[in-house]
């Protein structure tokens, strides 16, 4: 009892504080604990198809605000395109389509719609989806769906099943400006990048030529997400990785020896450009000032490569001496549905919708960005839109990729001590390389705790 | 008497109903948006909980045991009080003496208090990106100023000093406006004739400030140092958006924590500790102030 009154006042409160949102429809379940119950494989158009079912969504662009402007602005945009769908495919559905922002925002609101019992049908996020996964609150997705996308595009509860999918999904990749490369004596249609000397040695040629106007450019280390994603995909070729659940693996030789490459090329930025709190100014001297070689990042960089009329190349990450292809995912946007929904079949014809060939693929399109679904990925209309979509589906279809990895405990306290005090010190600091990641590992471990 | 009595003591209900009725709905908010956080703030401190769950798990004094046994949090604490320290000092120090100028007639003297007021009321959405936009170290206007001038740039990002200092002037930036004004009414409501009797008795600029003005603000000054005060032990939000608590965690102050620790990692307890502990800090400050100051000068 007691139990069940400080539950209810702390959920209370942390609604009351926390959540400055959402509307609580009608269909409000009961409770939040997880009902382990086993999502069927038949979709609910079959048996009930004109009784009215009341379901509460969240997600990206779909919200009434965001339907009425993508409406002129930009028709293809997935969520634009799933409601549309739904209001006509299912015209039973009472939907009530929220969007409550994104990243720590999104997650507060979602955490606390949880706990005071208002469990909105579908939710959605990145990093924060496999915690959710992991804490059992979200439905295990049904076989149609898991067996129709790419396993990189799910993620899996505490015993191993998909609860989870993201629609859409990147990489990264290398881009260069050939213009800048040409300029340093380089040819750049026979450049080699396929590893990490190649790069380097490319990489330092454009900062030698440019004197000191323009820059070959390095690995990001951002001391926030934008750079830890982004190294992330570089330490994984030489086998080091940060850990993840209960163990954390920042003091290794392999760690040492990635950043050792990270300090190295950090060289071929301007002091401050690489690892400052502000990533504008490095993309900006790549994609409108033209002062910088190459660029580290997701298939997004097409649009400011048209926009800015970029002469560009792409190409796969290289690879570290004696290492492997590999990469990090990023702009990863999971659904999933959650335990608490009442209408659970309904909320994963939503899901369906999303992975529609139709929709997905002219999502995929406008916004190049490789899609969930293995039919989509292998579209020969899709590859040939453009070669950077195409180089992200390449790689994102090569073997098992991960994200960032997720710590049990104080995830987010652990991964600013390895943004601020491992990645971007060792590209702010002259300290011993083997010295920070000793300090680092430490003080990650005590959070573990 | 006996006649009159009932009705006497219906009229004390009546008026004990409607005092009630009065100071009834203060002390219900008072009760649900303070007494009632406070005390649910305290209970979760002694818990385990990622706001997933469905209860908490009671886990004693471990939160407070990690607290003081982390170099990392004392650290945090001990940043907080400086920088933030620093912040309050400055910014109550150049508000009185932005005050005392705003003070003396002169023209547009309207238009000089307005524009120290701007910054506190734009958003800090715009004032940030300001910032930021400046401490570019590649295009940044401050950097170019200096190579125009011969020198080399500045990587701010990289320097404890140069960090502190801009969250320091970030926040002056936008709260020494509210505290001038706040001094300056300190200013206006001193008694006119103790300035002409002081003149009369010979008194310089320099002895009227000494002996007039400043013990004229005692009042005011005891308002802006505990707020000033409470204020600094919050400041977080200009470490968050200018340093990231950077170069390499060395601005990374308590609050900063206690927002990650609370709704990054969702580790409630420990936020809740946190929180308990910086609230205590800030406790004794105040009762430091008041009790030194405050009656000191009251007594004399």
């Amino acid at each position: 009892m007691i139990r069940k009154i400080s539950a209810s006042v702390l959920a209370s409160s942390i609604v009351l504080t926390m959540a400055a949102c959402g509307s609580n429809d009608s269909n409000a379940s009961s409770s939040a604990s997880p009902s382990g119950t086993a999502a069927s494989t038949a979709s609910a158009s079959g048996a009930n198809q004109n009784e009215s079912v009341k379901l509460q969504v969240v997600g990206s662009d779909w919200d009434d605000a965001s339907m009425s402007k993508l409406k002129t602005e930009n028709p293809d945009s997935l969520g634009y395109l799933t409601r549309s769908a739904i209001e006509k495919d299912h015209p039973n559905y009472k939907v009530d389509f929220q969007n409550w922002g994104w990243a720590e925002d999104l997650d507060r609101k979602q955490r606390a719609a949880i706990l005071s019992g208002s469990v909105p049908d579908i939710v959605h996020g990145e990093t924060f989806m496999p915690i959710y996964a992991s804490e059992d609150i979200l439905t295990p997705l049904p076989d149609d769906i898991v067996s129709a996308v790419n396993p990189n595009f799910l993620i899996q509860n505490k015993s191993g099943q998909p609860v989870a999918v993201s629609p859409k999904g990147n990489v990264f990749l290398l881009f260069y400006n050939k213009d800048l490369l040409q300029q340093s004596g380089i040819d750049p249609e026979t450049v080699q990048l396929a590893t990490w000397d190649d790069w380097k040695s490319a990489s330092d040629k454009v900062t030698a030529s440019g004197g000191g106007k323009s820059f070959g450019g390095g690995i990001p280390s951002h001391p926030h997400a934008g750079g830890a994603l982004r190294l992330t995909a570089f330490i994984r070729s030489v086998g080091a990785d940060w850990g993840g659940g209960d163990q954390v693996t920042i003091d290794t030789p392999e760690m040492a020896k990635a950043l050792q490459f990270v300090r190295d090329m950090d060289h071929n930025y301007p002091k401050g450009i690489g690892n400052g709190t502000d990533e504008g100014p490095l993309y900006k001297m790549f994609n409108e000032d033209k002062t910088l070689g190459f660029v580290v990042n997701g298939t997004w960089q097409a649009g400011d490569a048209i926009k800015n009329n970029l002469n560009y190349g792409v190409v796969s990450l290289p690879v570290a001496p004696g290492g492997v292809v590999a990469n990090t995912l990023v702009g990863f946007d999971y659904y999933g549905v959650t335990n608490g929904s009442k209408n659970k079949e309904q909320a994963f014809d939503i899901i369906r919708t999303m992975l529609k060939k139709d929709i997905l693929g002219a999502a995929s399109k406008h916004d190049i960005t490789p899609p969930a679904t293995t039919e989509l990925q292998s579209d020969a209309d899709l590859l040939a839109v453009s070669p950077i979509l195409k180089a992200g589906i390449e790689t994102i279809t090569k073997g098992e990729l991960k994200g960032l990895p997720v710590f049990n405990k104080n995830n987010a306290q652990i991964w600013d001590v390895i943004d601020t005090k491992v990645i971007a010190r060792a590209t702010m600091t002259g300290d011993a390389i083997d010295k920070i990641l000793k300090e680092g590992q430490a003080e990650a471990e005590q959070l573990l705790k | 008497m006996a006649r009159v009595k009932p009705a006497a003591s219906a009229v004390r209900k009546k008026e004990a109903l409607l005092a009630y009725s009065i100071i009834g709905p203060i002390y219900l908010w008072f009760l649900v948006l303070i007494i009632v956080p406070i005390g649910i703030g305290i209970f979760i401190s002694f818990t385990e909980w990622n706001g997933l769950a469905s209860h908490p798990t009671w886990v004693g004094l471990h939160n407070y045991s990690t607290f003081f046994s982390s170099p990392d949090y004392l650290l945090s604490l001990w940043r907080q009080i400086w920088i933030g320290g620093l912040g309050f000092v400055a910014n109550t120090v150049i508000a009185l003496v932005l005050a005392l100028m705003l003070n003396v007639p002169m023209k547009l003297r309207g238009l000089f208090r307005s524009t120290f007021f701007v910054p506190s009321i734009s958003s800090v959405a715009t004032t940030t990106a300001v910032v930021i936009a400046l401490l570019n170290p590649q295009s940044g206007p401050l950097n170019r100023a200096l190579q125009s001038l011969g020198m080399e740039p500045v990587v701010w990002s990289y320097s404890t000093f140069w960090m502190v200092f801009w969250i320091t002037a970030y926040n002056l930036w936008r709260s020494v406006g509210p505290t001038a004004i706040v001094w300056l009414a300190g200013l206006q409501s001193i008694d006119p004739t103790l300035y002409e009797a002081a003149r009369i008795d010979g008194a310089n600029r320099l002895q009227l400030i000494r002996y007039v003005t400043l013990p004229g603000l005692r009042p005011i000054a005891s308002y802006i140092v505990i707020t000033g005060l409470i204020g600094s032990m919050q400041m977080w939000d200009s470490v968050m958006f200018l340093s990231r608590g950077g170069p390499v965690g060395h601005t990374d102050v308590l609050m900063y924590r206690i927002y990650r620790d609370g709704l990054e990692s969702f580790n409630m307890g420990m936020s809740g500790a946190s929180s308990m502990v910086l609230g205590a800090v800030t406790l004794l400050l105040t009762f430091v102030y008041i009790q030194f100051f405050v009656r000191r000068q009251e007594n004399a």
